[in-house]
């Protein structure tokens, strides 16, 4: 074949290949079989209408992915949940547990650190580690960029932040929300009003209280850990594994 | 003088000089010939190789956010908020001569599940001169309690200067801003506010769903592209922890983390992208939800298409004027994420840099810069490679459709290079605009984008 054969054989071949995705293109075009818009769903009510009055989640037996309840869930010690719904669920046992009663403690205003900044309006925002120290009390929303600790028997009027790990000592009460990109622990008789949202894993002490039967509240996390006693008011969600001890 | 094998001695040294050289200095020497023979050469195609890596660089980038939504871990923590004590919000309602879409608007937030008392509705009438006001007012009256009115009459033209005058009708610290051609659906005001439970979130961010994707090729193309931007492109950011961008609509803002930032600017022409880059020097998250969905209306004429990416180029290029350096020195963000919000910042000088490079390597052919781009072969490869690179943008489009499930509109791709060779020269001249308007301090002139629905909604 002469080079100019060659030439013709290499600029329709070439031509054919450009031109090739064009014609499946220029059908649906013309004769669209895939031309409606994405639908999307309503999100109104996206949790599971409730099964019964009160639920009983027993350990061994599966456990549907999402439990509603329009009073009560009771899930006993070992039973294994992802999503439960109702206005109070008991963890482990069939009454809330305080193993402590609650006295009256005379909080501390606490001081913002030298390094810490405001945030926002009223807030503050620390880098690094931050401790409470036990029975101080602090005002207005709080991110910590590094760990928390929170001593026993603090007061937290707003909400908190922390991208490391969190522990809330006992007796201590938070009355807004709670959020980790790391893990939670929530040491005894703790009591939140707000969610507790952590990326990783939360772990609920004894006595522990989140949200109340007049403001129900969230825990959300990839996975739960409760030990018997702790309640919850509202729902919770444990994206991979939740597990009363 | 001594012969052997046919060179002489001076000759003879030299090859064999040559044969021991390293690669890097040999490269060096060639380099330094090229630089006496072939000056201009030289330094084009130089440029030229530095385009290309920049290519490269975001070629890469939108690969890696394709597969990472594909395939990756997927990041939305706030999903776990069912119930909470929810904040007070004011919901905005921007609009411009908006009849025949702004009762639908209305009457779906009125429909909303966010409790009653702590939500409030406020129709921002910009100057309209149909009967979006009189549309208005009729709802009002039939919802005093939750549906307030603001006709501006005067004042700087424009959505941002718009909203920053409304903003003194807000009640609480959450602002959702909606353009006047969406309907949320009644949940959407739930998961628009959720994540600013979290106290570092500053702004929040929903998907945008074509509603007229069945009108013409345009709006098929356009589907695909919001598709790629948002189920893919910004949820990757998210898991990634890059920096979702806030954008304007189907999303909410932090008041008061607006106002440590330095408030609403009234002159910004992308006032979204103005405040997420704002935000993130400031410390403050974004946050994309991609299941907060609400449907709008894309353009359906390709001159309204072309004046509206002209536009958010334009707006782009003013933010990255404005704080492309403070954004760099930022100690709040993170590296990962000023990284992420600068390559997000640039995003529009890759179609005039793409213009250039092609410019450039027409030069060099009619330079007969052929001994020069031997120097730069590894440079050719990256010219070549980032061409294919282009293509991820392409990848984004399919993974998209795979992901929504819409499989079959992927036939459609073919056609989407027409459309960057159509709004390659748009975006470049909004450069050009930008930076001419960022020296003669002339004042942004904003386009309203034009609504499709046939009749007037009451």
């Amino acid at each position: 074949m002469s080079n100019g054969l060659w030439t013709l054989a290499f600029i329709v071949l070439t031509a054919a290949l450009l031109a090739l995705p064009f014609f499946p293109a220029w059908r649906e075009w013309r004769h669209p079989l895939d031309a409606l818009a994405l639908a999307i769903p309503d999100t109104a009510d996206d949790s599971a209408p409730p099964l019964s009055a009160q639920v009983r989640l027993a350990a061994g037996l599966a456990t549907p992915p999402v439990v509603s309840a329009s009073a009560r869930i009771l899930a006993l010690a070992g039973c294994q949940f992802q999503q439960l719904n109702a206005p109070t669920i008991l963890l482990g046992v069939a009454k809330p547990w305080h193993i402590a009663p609650r006295h009256p403690v005379q909080h501390h205003l606490l001081q913002p650190p030298a390094h810490a900044e405001r945030w926002g309006t009223q807030g503050w925002r620390i880098t690094g580690d931050c401790h409470i120290p036990d029975a101080h009390r602090v005002q207005g929303p709080l991110v910590v960029v590094g760990r928390l600790t929170v001593g026993s028997d603090c007061l937290i009027e707003g909400d908190i932040k922390a991208h490391g790990d969190v522990q809330v000592g006992a007796r201590s009460q938070i009355k807004g929300a709670l959020v980790s990109v790391q893990r939670i622990t929530l040491h005894e008789d703790v009591s939140l009003q707000g969610p507790v949202l952590s990326e990783t894993e939360v772990t609920l002490d004894v006595g522990v209280v989140i949200g109340s039967l007049e403001q129900p509240s969230s825990l959300s996390a990839a996975q739960v850990l409760a030990q018997p006693g702790a309640v919850v008011h509202g729902s919770v969600w444990a994206h991979q594994s939740g597990r009363v001890a | 003088m001594q012969v052997m094998d046919g060179c002489t001695e001076p000759q003879c040294v030299g090859n064999l000089g040559a044969l021991f050289m390293s690669p890097a200095q040999a490269w060096t020497q060639a380099l330094q010939a090229q630089w006496q023979q072939h000056p201009l050469s030289l330094l084009l195609a130089m440029a030229l190789g530095l385009i290309a890596v920049v290519m490269l660089v975001y070629g890469l980038r939108q690969t890696l956010f394709s597969v990472q939504r594909m395939w990756g871990t997927q990041r939305y923590p706030y999903k776990g908020i069912v119930q909470a004590q929810w904040p007070q919000v004011t919901v905005f309602i921007a609009a411009h001569n908006e009849e025949k879409v702004i009762a639908d608007s209305m009457r779906a937030l009125l429909q909303t599940d966010y409790p009653a008392e702590r939500i409030r509705l406020v129709v921002v009438n910009d100057r309209s001169t149909d009967k979006t006001a009189q549309i208005v007012d009729t709802h009002v009256k039939a919802h005093p309690d939750r549906l307030v009115a603001f006709h501006r009459s005067h004042g700087k033209p424009g959505k941002a200067a718009a909203l920053k005058d409304a903003m003194r009708y807000a009640q609480g610290d959450i602002a959702l801003i909606f353009d006047a051609d969406y309907t949320p659906s009644a949940g959407l005001v739930r998961q628009l506010v959720a994540p600013f439970l979290d106290p570092e979130v500053g702004a929040v961010m929903g998907r945008v769903v074509p509603r007229n994707v069945s009108s013409n090729l345009l709006t098929r193309m356009l589907d695909m592209e919001r598709a790629a931007g948002y189920q893919v492109d910004q949820q990757a950011r998210m898991n990634l922890r890059g920096v979702p961008q806030y954008g304007g609509t189907v999303g909410g803002v932090r008041l008061s983390a607006v106002q440590a930032v330095g408030g609403w600017r009234d002159d910004a022409l992308a006032e979204d992208t103005d405040i997420t880059i704002r935000l993130l020097i400031g410390g403050w998250k974004t946050v994309y939800n991609n299941e907060a969905a609400c449907y709008e209306e894309v353009p359906e004429e390709w001159s309204v298409r072309l004046r509206q990416v002209h536009r958010w180029a334009k707006g782009h290029d003013q933010v990255l004027l404005r704080h492309a350096r403070q954004l760099l020195l930022s100690r709040r963000a993170s590296a990962r994420e000023r990284l992420d919000g600068l390559l997000l910042l640039n995003i529009f000088l890759m179609q005039p840099l793409l213009l250039l490079g092609w410019l450039m390597a027409m030069a060099l052919y009619y330079l007969h810069a052929a001994e020069v781009l031997t120097l730069f072969i590894p440079g050719a490869v990256l010219v070549v490679y980032s061409a294919v690179g282009g293509f991820s943008a392409f990848l984004q489009m399919a993974f998209a459709q795979l992901i929504d499930g819409h499989r079959l509109r992927i036939r459609l791709l073919p056609w989407q290079l027409l459309s960057f060779v159509a709004i390659t020269p748009a975006i470049s001249s909004a450069l050009w605009a930008s930076v001419s308007e960022r020296f003669t301090q002339r004042e942004l002139v904003w386009h309203k984008t034009s609504r499709y629905n046939k009749q007037v909604s009451t």
